[in-house]
């Protein structure tokens, strides 16, 4: 509750001023830190310098080459960024947003609202809106009365907390470099672009003109792309790099051990076990419901992710709103309720079986935790076996629905909670598992209340409690617990690291100590 | 000579042509395409239709092989689908890692293998002889992946003398950094190679010494050490050629192993993940360049031979 | 009856060599505790997650894995993955590759040129490559598996059974049995192949060290007997990830592993010194096999 009304106190707050939070946003100890060469380790390929593609491939440039209107705190709370105030009009169907002076883009151009319009306009076209195009549904029309203001009307009453997740969702394109920016970089942000070796990695230099005083703190940014985690852990033992990003968990809970900093972000995946709620016995509402207790998370936890993360029985991380740890204990492992469940589902020893878990085979976490299920099924009386497949012919099975039951993670877990809907399994309609229409109709209105929820912060709560009452009892994603994605692994010299509510790389802060 | 590089260079193209059919063929009975992981699990139905018709997936094969084929007999390979990077350039990266890693196991295999070799046939079927053959036996059966692991045990995790994952390194712009790199994986592969070496370097080498010439040389009173130098190992060598080329050859694709264990950025690899992504241009690319370099390290092994023995002619 | 007589007589002369006796009574051990591991305390599937990655001790003598479940016990069960896929590999090599070596060295024209055509091309592509590209295929499975070792190991077989029969094929009792009016079939499978019998078995006790390495790669690269079927290479895979946690989990399997290559190839040559078997023969199919 108190952290909800602080929230609530934030989103409605005025003119939060750019020059107290620039003060508050810089970290302690950031003036002692000192410049350099910053090499960084990351696991992953660029695709490309879209900011509206926001896949975890692209999380170690995104905001080193642009800047969001606003930004979350890693409790949630919002701070003004490029947009220095937002207003929220009362009947919540639109936001007035007052925009930074002073700011240029990498080209020179100054930052007005023109690029924001601009911006805008790409999010809301379904062809080049990529990752930000389904956050745009609930947004009517925009405008700009003036250079450095600009009023974005949504279609209907829309949740504070879904109008912020707007803003932070969108990083402003230099407008004349909007039709190249997946080959050239068109941002405002901390770092502009020198060079790019496709396969090995890229080159970052300090923009000069950065609107943030004193940052960013190092003078170049280098990324090496390793195709191997192991292979990125020798690199920062052997002091080839200073941070590793994006490793896995039990290569950073060892480095920790061995005296490195980790640094694990707000904005974690959930892991859930995906049910296929229209085949075989999984049809039966009680079968699925045992599901809840046969997931050993602590196991699972411990196996998969070396007990970096929580257990969890909702989709959502600790920074999500809706995030309620009572459940967890609730809907705890317990065979023997699992067995009371399956009991009372009325289905006869061959309908339980006869299906088999499908299971990604590239990823090694998902190898162990399915065979501790296949194991806790085993003792529960039901026998399955696995169906590994590997990379593509995984993913194929995943994006047809083509399968009774598999491990998959989601995101946004840590936004708004509707904002789970992204993720194919928890689709409210077009879903590629669960099909049209949706079996699970309890599910999809629980969502749209949620969406509808604009009222006090009451209406609001139950909304999330009835949402996640629907989904434990429908059971057809059974989350098992939370694990990091962008874990950043840092030598002992570096300091001021950022943490972003996307767990997304925040160079900027980061120096020598 | 020069009609026969080029007969034989000419040979190569209706292999290569035969083959190339055959692997996209063989593609397309891989269940699964490349089309998910390009798009990704979230993707909406007309996303993945997009990507679909962008790609020209929706063609009939023998459209996309011709297509493919077009280019390709212009020096053109395609792009990645995976990371749209053309093809060649990305086997060019490769390219020069695989043959490092080659070569560096090469070098460790003639250290470790030629003087076991020597040594055992000196004295066949006396106690060193023996010794050196359970040795060379060892060698040969140990799997790498196990020694590899043993190595990286050893070397990174206990002495943490050297990195327990390999990176290429050019080794004319950082030896030593190329050393630290090379030093496991080429010792595991080498290991290998040597003991092969030693066991069929040392059958030819007893053949050659019951050889009359060399009866002949040793009742003229030529000096043992002369005799073995010279004579036998100058006979000895066309073997010792064929294996070397053999494994250079198996070397390009087949060290996959030895790559997966130390995460050697090698062709091997490169291709093993064009499958799992199903990147079509590239698994076509990549096997293509593993069989181009079977067949002329082959041709490059018979000319040595040309060279190393004059009676071996080519017409 | 002659055939029984001579197998003792070569068992014998193979128990003579020490090397081979010892890898012959390691080989049986690894057998029977395969053949039998049903009979013994162990479950190779138990999980006790409170007792992962623990290092050897008296209750588990090669300590436990990330779930907790008895190494040794994997490592016994394994054997018969091994095993299995090994037998299954020579026996699906032998029934191709030996036909197509007999129909190609007995004709010796344009059969002869197309069959090693084929089986060069084969050889062209590294056979652990050629083996996941058939994997990938047919799906991660133990026929899978089986299978695709089976295919690599054909071009030795049809070399061996062509030398064999190039070398039979003008000998007295071959044209004899012509004279006699005895068809191609008959000569290839009744008069020829019983003569041509010791290299093939040779062969197959080579072929099948190199089917326990190959399965054990194809294993080790994520790709061979899906888990949670104990499998050596799997060991070893998952092993390699937590050297740092416990360094016996894939020291140990992988012994055993390479004890078992060692023996049936100590085995494989001391019978090919004692027939007197060109030792060269072996390059070929020798090299690259899983590395």
């Amino acid at each position: 509750m108190t952290k909800l009304s602080r929230r609530q106190f934030c989103m409605t707050g005025l003119a939060l001023g750019g020059a107290l939070s620039l003060v508050g946003g810089l970290p302690a100890g950031a003036q002692q830190l000192k410049g350099g060469t910053l090499r960084v380790a990351v696991l992953s390929e660029l695709a490309n310098y879209d900011p509206q593609q926001l896949s975890t491939v692209n999380f170690h440039v995104i905001k080193n080459l642009y800047d969001s209107l606003i930004e979350y705190t890693p409790e949630g709370k919002p701070e003004p960024s490029l947009a220095t105030a937002w207003t929220i009009s009362p009947d919540k169907t639109s936001v007035s947003l007052t925009l930074r002076d002073g700011v240029t883009f990498h080209s020179g151009t100054p930052f007005k609202a023109d690029s924001v319009l601009a911006t805008l306009q790409k999010g809301a076209d379904p062809k080049r809106g990529k990752n930000v195009f389904p956050t745009m549904s609930i947004v009517k029309d925009w405008s700009a009365p003036d250079d450095r203001t600009v009023v974005i009307n949504f279609k209907a009453p829309v949740p504070e907390r879904q109008i912020l997740d707007l803003l932070q969702f969108l990083l402003p394109i230099d407008p004349k470099g909007i039709d190249m920016v997946e080959t050239v970089p068109a941002g405002t942000g901390p770092y502009t672009l020198v060079s790019r070796a496709v396969g090995q990695g890229l080159r970052l230099k300090a923009n000069p003109k950065y609107w943030r005083p004193n940052q960013p703190v190092m003078q170049d940014l280098v990324f090496t792309v390793f195709t191997e985690d192991a292979a990125a852990t020798a690199a920062l033992e052997s002091g080839a790099v200073d941070i590793v990003y994006g490793g896995s968990s039990r290569s950073a809970v060892r480095l920790k051990n061995g005296g490195y900093q980790v640094f694990a972000g707000p904005g974690p995946l959930v892991q859930v076990f995906r049910i296929n709620s229209t085949r075989g016995p999984f049809r039966n509402k009680s079968f699925r419901q045992a599901f809840n207790h046969l997931m050993d998370r602590a196991s699972i936890l411990r196996v998969g992710y070396a007990g970096m993360g929580q257990e969890v029985a909702l989709p959502w991380a600790p920074a999500s709103p809706a995030f309620d740890a009572a459940y967890t204990k609730t809907y705890g492992y317990d065979i023997e309720k699992a067995k009371k469940l399956i009991a009372a589902s009325g289905l006869s020893a061959d309908e339980m079986k006869g299906w088999k878990l499908l299971v990604n085979g590239s990823d090694e976490a998902s190898v162990s935790i399915s065979q501790i299920v296949q194991g806790s099924l085993q003792k529960a009386g039901i026998p399955v076996e696995l169906d590994m497949r590997q990379g593509a012919e995984y993913v194929t099975a995943l994006l047809g629905g083509d399968f009774a039951a598999t491990f998959g993670a989601v995101g946004n877990v840590q936004k708004f909670p509707s904002r789970v809907a992204t993720n194919s399994i928890y689709r409210t309609s077009g879903n590629p598992v669960l099909k049209d229409p949706h079996p699970h109709p309890d599910y999809v209105a629980a969502i749209a209340k949620v969406d509808a929820a604009t009222g006090s912060a009451a209406e609001v709560k139950a909304s999330y409690d009835n949402l996640n009452k629907v989904m434990v009892e429908e059971a057809f994603g059974v989350p098992t617990n939370s694990y990091d994605v962008g874990l950043i692994v840092a030598s002992d010299k570096i300091g001021g690291i950022t943490l972003d509510i996307d767990n997304l790389l925040v160079a900027r802060t980061i120096g020598f100590k | 000579m020069t009609g026969y590089i080029l007969r034989r260079l000419v040979q190569m193209l209706p292999v290569l042509l035969l083959a190339s059919f055959a692997i996209f063929a063989m593609i397309y009975a891989v269940p699964g395409g490349p089309v998910a992981v390009i798009v990704g699990e979230n993707a909406s139905q007309e996303e993945i239709a997009a990507a679909i018709q962008r790609y020209g997936l929706d063609r009939p094969m023998v459209v996309q092989y011709l297509d493919w084929l077009g280019r390709a007999l212009t020096g053109d390979f395609g792009l990645s689908l995976h990371s749209r990077q053309p093809v060649l350039q990305l086997i060019g990266e490769r390219l020069p890692a695989t043959l490092q890693l080659a070569l560096a196991a090469i070098v460790v295999a003639l250290v470790l293998g030629v003087p076991v070799a020597i040594a055992s046939a000196v004295k066949p079927n006396s106690w060193l002889d023996r010794v050196l053959s359970g040795w060379s036996a060892l060698a040969l059966g140990v799997p790498t992946f196990w020694l590899g692991i043993l190595l990286i045990l050893l070397f990174a995790v206990e002495l943490r003398w050297l990195p327990s994952a390999s990176r290429h390194v050019p080794f004319w712009e950082s030896p030593v950094e190329a050393l630290r790199s090379l030093v496991l994986p080429a010792l595991t592969l080498g290991t290998y190679v040597s003991g092969i070496l030693a066991r069929f370097l040392r059958a030819s080498l007893i053949g050659e010494q019951r050889a009359d010439y060399v009866r002949t040389a040793r009742a003229k009173g030529v000096p043992e050490r002369r005799i073995v130098g010279l004579h036998i190992m100058r006979n000895a060598l066309l073997p010792f050629v064929t294996i070397v080329g053999l494994m250079m050859a198996n070397f390009i694709g087949g060290a996959v192993v030895t790559e997966a264990v130390f995460t050697y950025p090698g062709i091997g690899r490169l291709l093993i993940q064009a499958i799992s992504t199903r990147d079509y241009p590239l698994i076509q690319g990549c096997i293509l360049i593993i069989l181009v370099a079977y067949m002329l390290i082959n041709l490059g092994v018979d000319l040595l031979y040309a060279w190393i023995d004059p009676r071996i002619e080519y017409r | 009856m002659t055939g029984l007589a001579a197998a003792g007589r070569l068992l014998r002369r193979l128990l003579a060599r020490r090397g081979a006796a010892l890898s012959l009574a390691f080989l049986t051990v690894v057998g029977l505790a395969a053949l039998f591991a049903g009979l013994m305390p162990l479950d190779p599937l138990r999980q006790n997650i409170a007792e992962s990655l623990k290092p050897p001790s008296p209750d588990a003598w090669f300590g436990t894995d990330e779930l907790g479940r008895d190494i040794l016990a994997r490592v016994i069960y394994g054997a018969r993955t091994s095993l299995v896929t090994a037998f299954g590999a020579v026996v699906i090599a032998a029934l191709i590759g030996v036909p197509v070596g007999l129909v190609a060295g007995f004709y010796g024209d344009w059969r002869d040129s197309i069959l090693m055509r084929c089986i060069d091309v084969l050889l062209a592509l590294p056979n652990i490559l050629f083996a996941m590209a058939l994997i990938a295929v047919l799906g991660r499975s133990q026929g899978a598996a089986l299978v695709a070792v089976g295919v690599a190991g054909i071009p030795g077989f049809a070399r061996i059974a062509r030398a064999q029969v190039m070398a039979l094929r003008q000998l007295d009792f071959v044209m004899a049995v012509r004279g006699f009016g005895g068809g191609p079939a008959y000569i290839m499978f009744r008069t020829i192949l019983p003569n041509a019998l010791s290299p093939l078995v040779v062969q197959a006790i080579v072929l099948a060290s190199i089917a326990i390495l190959l399965e054990a790669a194809l294993a080790f690269l994520g790709v061979g007997v899906p888990p949670p079927t104990p499998s050596w290479g799997e060991m070893l895979r998952t092993g390699k990830s937590y050297l740092y946690e416990a360094p016996s989990y894939a020291v140990l399997p992988g012994l055993v592993l390479t004890l078992t290559i060692l023996s049936f190839d100590t085995i494989g040559r001391a019978l090919t010194a004692i027939i007197d078997r060109d030792e060269t023969d072996g390059v070929r199919e020798t090299a690259g096999g899983g590395r």
